[in-house]
């Protein structure tokens, strides 16, 4: 398919999912209202006829949940794509290299200590911490070898969630709080927060896109890109941050949602092909529109009672995956 | 011109070149010989600039550093691929050859598809140019690679035993290719070779290395004797004069 009707057409599914989306739950509110709402909210139509729960329910809880919903699709699939093509490995996803670990424990200790507003920040600030340490640890002279930082990820990941563990066993009451972070949801809805979130996805997707060739040629392999005149340390050093710095930014927000950022990045490989160009922008897209539905799912289906939306994606993700591999493995 | 001058080069504690000095004149087509381990892929990446030396200057051109892009413009190479994981489309892959010339927005052109196009007709790759390179064979692949490295149009070409995995028919048409292009444009060829019969036949000097140095060097028929052989690769070979192309040949 030509690519900018495919990019149109992503974005046209994308809006319509979310306006979906914002008019359905427990509530019953048509689309018409929900229309008006946001006419009044905008100051071109006048305040009266408007159901100030309603309008408190859609601009609230419903509107803020689909866009950091979308947000975070977006992130984490981006991180992925990204994730993926540097390490030169298709089952790479944005938590690979510890960024969630260190969120968690983050939110673990914010938790215990009993300060739920700061959840976001120490979430965020474990995140910076963890990719500073592991990236340190795996640097070896002026290179960052994918194969040391990949195992040093993984040991450090393994040693922050110990930690978490024995954090939630020694203080016991605070068990089903972090585990109902860990397990992820949407229902952060400081704008503010949400808004910061935002931009840094946007202006990350913006460096990726800078960098969508030179992305192309190293996941062909790392000397062949040399040969090629692309800087590779220079480039994988600013797109390890980058990832890891939006990926810390939802999960700040959200917990941990997983899945997301492994399967959309495979699927838009399947639908337009490997070209960075185009892959991020509409793996960025699919993202957003993938967890936007599974939302939706998520807090619709036991209503008025939600199952956590990372739940929903691993129920889901893990078997389509498994499927995708079959079959890539019968075809030759 | 490549100038390699008292080059040393250790991996950690391994020394793996010892005081390398040597000097390709542009338009030469010098192959680099000598056993598993001698050093030859690590200095044809000290040329490159992937590897840094410990001790002494190379210069290419006369100039000692390149921006990589810079270099890129200047110099290509074909060396041994690890395993791709995403499917590139053959002709995907032949265009990145264009990257060291494109500005960082810009796409590919017309020209650039064309220079592509002859590249893979060259390399007889054009037939799979639609194919996922991760569908082709080794050989496949390695002859999709140097059609890459054409599509770079460089002026000095360095080659990592570039026919490792090629049919024989194929071995001979990639190396007349070369010798072509050196022949005719000009182009400056560096490359490592195995097998003593083809470099004898399109080399015009030879490097021996031997324990990450240099044994011998000079003009082919110099370099290669009975006695450089047998001291290098300890075995005994019978050189002769092939009448039709007044090439040595070399029998084991």
């Amino acid at each position: 398919m030509n690519r900018p009707i495919l990019i149109f057409f992503l974005i046209a599914i994308l809006i319509l999912v979310a306006i979906i989306s914002v008019s359905i739950g427990p509530a019953d509110i048509s689309l018409g209202e929900l229309l008006k709402i946001f006419l009044a909210k905008l100051h071109i139509i006048d305040y009266k006829d408007i159901n100030l729960s309603h309008e408190n329910i859609i601009l609230h809880i419903r509107f803020p949940r689909v866009i950091l919903a979308i947000i975070t699709g977006m992130a984490l699939s981006l991180a992925g794509v990204v994730l993926q093509a540097l390490l030169r490995n298709p089952l790479a996803d944005p938590y690979i290299i510890g960024v969630s670990s260190g969120a968690a424990l983050g939110a673990t200790l914010a938790i215990v200590l009993g300060l739920i507003s700061l959840i976001p920040l120490a979430g965020f600030l474990g995140a910076v911490l963890t990719i500073f340490l592991v990236y340190n640890l795996a640097k070896t002279g002026y290179k960052v070898p994918i194969e040391t930082l990949l195992l040093t990820g993984v040991i450090v990941s393994v040693f922050l969630s110990a930690s978490i563990s024995l954090i939630a066993f020694l203080t016991g009451k605070s068990l089903g709080q972090i585990i109902l972070w860990l397990m992820g949801n949407l229902s952060e809805n400081n704008p503010f927060l949400i808004i910061i979130a935002g931009s840094m996805v946007l202006l990350g997707a913006i460096v990726v896109y800078i960098f969508a060739r030179d992305l192309n040629v190293i996941s062909i392999g790392e000397e062949p890109a040399q040969h090629l005149g692309v800087e590779v340390e220079t480039v994988k050093k600013i797109l390890f941050i980058i990832t890891s710095l939006i990926t810390g930014a939802v999960v700040a927000l959200t917990g941990l949602i997983g899945f997301v950022g492994l399967i959309i990045p495979h699927i838009m490989r399947l639908v337009v092909g490997p070209d960075h160009r185009i892959l991020s922008v509409a793996s960025m897209l699919a993202g957003g529109i993938f967890l936007v539905l599974a939302d939706l799912f998520a807090r619709t289906i036991i209503s008025p009672a939600e199952i956590p939306v990372g739940v929903v994606t691993a129920l889901f993700g893990g078997p389509f995956f498994l499927f995708l591999l079959k079959r890539k493995k019968q075809t030759p | 011109m490549i100038e390699v001058r008292n080059l040393n080069f250790s991996y950690a504690a391994k020394k793996i070149l010892k005081d390398i000095n040597f000097k390709i004149n542009s338009g030469e087509f010098v192959g680099i010989i000598g056993p598993n381990g001698s050093g030859k892929t690590t200095l044809l990446k000290n040329i490159c600039q992937v590897l840094k030396p410990n001790k002494g200057v190379i210069l290419i051109d006369g100039k000692t550093h390149y921006k990589p892009k810079e270099l890129a413009q200047k110099l290509a190479i074909v060396s041994e691929n690890g395993p791709i994981n995403f499917d590139f489309t053959v002709s995907e892959v032949v265009l990145m050859g264009r990257t060291p010339f494109l500005r960082r927005f810009q796409r590919e052109g017309k020209e650039d598809i064309e220079i592509a196009k002859k590249s893979m007709a060259a390399t007889d790759t054009l037939q799979f140019i639609e194919r996922p390179i991760t569908q082709l064979s080794a050989g496949e692949r390695q002859r999709v690679f140097i059609a890459q490295c054409l599509t770079q149009m460089p002026k000095i070409i360095l080659l990592d035993e570039p026919t490792n995995y090629l049919d024989i028919n194929h071995k001979i048409k990639i190396f007349n290719l070369f010798s072509a292009l050196n022949k005719e444009k000009g182009v400056t060829i560096l490359s490592v070779l195995h097998d003593l019969n083809l470099a004898s036949r399109y080399c015009d000097k030879l490097i021996l290395m031997s324990g990450g140095e240099i044994f011998a060097s000079g003009k082919t028929e110099d370099v290669l004797t009975v006695e450089n052989i047998q001291k290098v690769y300890g075995i005994d070979v019978i050189i002769k004069r092939d009448e039709t192309t007044g090439r040595l040949i070399v029998l084991y």
